[in-house]
């Protein structure tokens, strides 16, 4: 059951699928009767209080050569961790008002909305989901926000209804792990050329988070085009 | 340059594109007033200010690239819930290990993505994570770089796995990979998998991957086959 599951999820696209599934096995056939090394280990649906569970067992003596390493590395590649738990700060439902700039000395535009975000995949994932309205059409976006735990940083895909597209963001988190700033690029309708974006987002305090959108002005330069302040309802 | 300003409407927030829009709209027509709060006082022209003609382009090819077409329909007989079974093996010459599972394809932001809700069928408790085993992904079709894109997430892992990709003539099978791909946990090797998926028919999905196998060549170590839910 194990192999199966692991190669399962390897092959989705997670993991390398012949090193798992070799190790699998191989531990399956040389104690057919111990338990997995993970098998202990609770869901891990609560990052925020589980942050750094230990996964692997070093001291297990199953022979395959670089077997429990490989365990371990995916373990720690696959288990929600401390950087989860401060995305914690934007889960919710949230009211929003949008501010939003076409160049640096342009008035911003404002408009309301909502924002719900939700846990998915046992704590990985933040599901969000932003509906708002924009000059009286309906806005609707949807994201999904994590933290990479081999690449070690935050990501983030988003769609919308203003286009067909998708921003995959990539980022960090600063030493108070309240400022997060993600970068991401998008194929400009007009050109066709890849433009680059960077998102900042700011917890505030427990009922208020401040996201902005960064992005080149008519003069290459970057300027703040957007900025959504959310209150938590 | 203004161009840039539509990214908001393709990227994030639908709104400077517009904003120039509203704001160009509001100095020709005053008492056209748009339906959202704008603070902004007609007649505050600023030097950047486009022309109609301009005004004209970016809305079109806003409208362009927002707007789902032929591309996206393509997409539609995905849409349902399916059971599968999964044939995954470890190398070329390893016996196939199968799984069972449920899937949704249901259209989401006005029939411009697919999203994918995978949960394991029977949901085994499984050992490894103590958890069933669950996927999400979205796939869409990008009218301004043409090319069809999936985006996949599990419990397995904590990223987030990106392809793009086209369609042949027949408009049945889909190619995609993955340049950037992903860094293996376990052996810190770079992947860069190619996935394959087939409208079979009707009530009929197949989903291939391909790795490189210990040899350095292709293999497919991974099908799935979806037979729809009746």
């Amino acid at each position: 059951m194990k192999v199966r599951n692991l190669l399962f999820a390897a092959a989705f696209c997670t993991a390398s699928a012949w090193s798992l599934a070799a190790f699998g096995q191989a531990k399956d056939e040389k104690k057919p009767g111990d338990k997995p090394a993970a098998a202990a280990q609770p869901p891990a649906a609560k990052p925020a209080d589980k942050p750094s569970a230990p996964t692997a067992k070093p001291a297990d003596k199953a022979p395959p050569a670089g077997a429990d390493a490989h365990m371990e590395a995916f373990m720690k590649a696959a288990t929600p961790g401390p950087e989860h738990a401060k995305l914690k700060a934007f889960e919710g439902s949230w009211t929003t008002v949008t501010k939003s700039w076409h160049d640096p000395s342009s008035q911003p535009m404002e408009s309301k909305g909502t924002r719900e975000a939700k846990w998915i995949m046992d704590g990985r994932f933040l599901e969000e989901h932003y509906t708002g309205d924009f000059m009286g059409m309906p806005f609707k976006g949807l994201g999904i926000s994590g933290y990479d735990n081999v690449q070690k940083k935050y990501v983030t895909s988003w769609i919308d209804n203003m286009g067909t597209g998708i921003m995959l963001f990539v980022g960090t988190g600063d030493a108070s792990g309240k400022n997060l700033t993600l970068t991401g690029e998008y194929a400009d309708p007009m050109t066709g050329k890849m433009t680059k974006m960077r998102s900042v987002s700011k917890v505030v305090d427990d009922k208020t988070f401040i996201f902005e959108m960064h992005g080149p002005g008519q003069d290459g330069k970057e300027f703040k085009m957007m900025e959504i302040t959310h209150t938590k309802k | 340059m203004k161009a840039r300003n539509l990214l908001f409407a393709l990227g994030f927030a639908g709104a400077s594109a517009l904003t120039v829009y509203a704001q160009a709209k509001d100095e020709k027509k005053p008492a056209d007033k748009p339906a959202s709060a704008q603070p902004a006082k007609p007649g505050d022209k600023s030097a950047s200010q486009p022309s109609e003609a301009e005004m004209a382009k970016m809305m079109e090819s806003w409208k362009k690239a927002a707007t789902p077409g032929a591309n996206h329909a393509k997409l539609e007989p995905l849409v349902g819930k399916w059971t599968f079974v999964t044939k995954a093996r470890m190398a070329p010459d390893q016996p196939w290990e199968e799984t069972p599972g449920k899937a949704e394809f249901k259209w989401t932001l006005g029939k411009r993505q697919l999203i994918q809700e995978v949960k394991a069928n029977p949901g085994p408790k499984d050992a490894m994570m103590g958890a069933p085993f669950e996927g999400f992904g979205m796939t869409g079709y990008d009218n301004t770089t043409q090319k069809y894109y999936n985006v996949w997430t599990d419990n397995m892992g904590t990223g987030i796995m990106h392809s793009t990709g086209s369609a042949d003539s027949s408009g049945k099978t889909f190619t995609y990979a993955s340049p950037e791909g992903y860094i293996c946990p376990m052996t810190g090797e770079k992947k860069t998998p190619k996935s394959v998926l087939k409208i079979a028919g009707d009530d009929k999905l197949v989903f291939e991957m391909y790795d490189k196998g210990p040899d350095g060549k292709e293999y497919m170590n991974l099908e799935v086959t979806y037979t729809r839910q009746k």
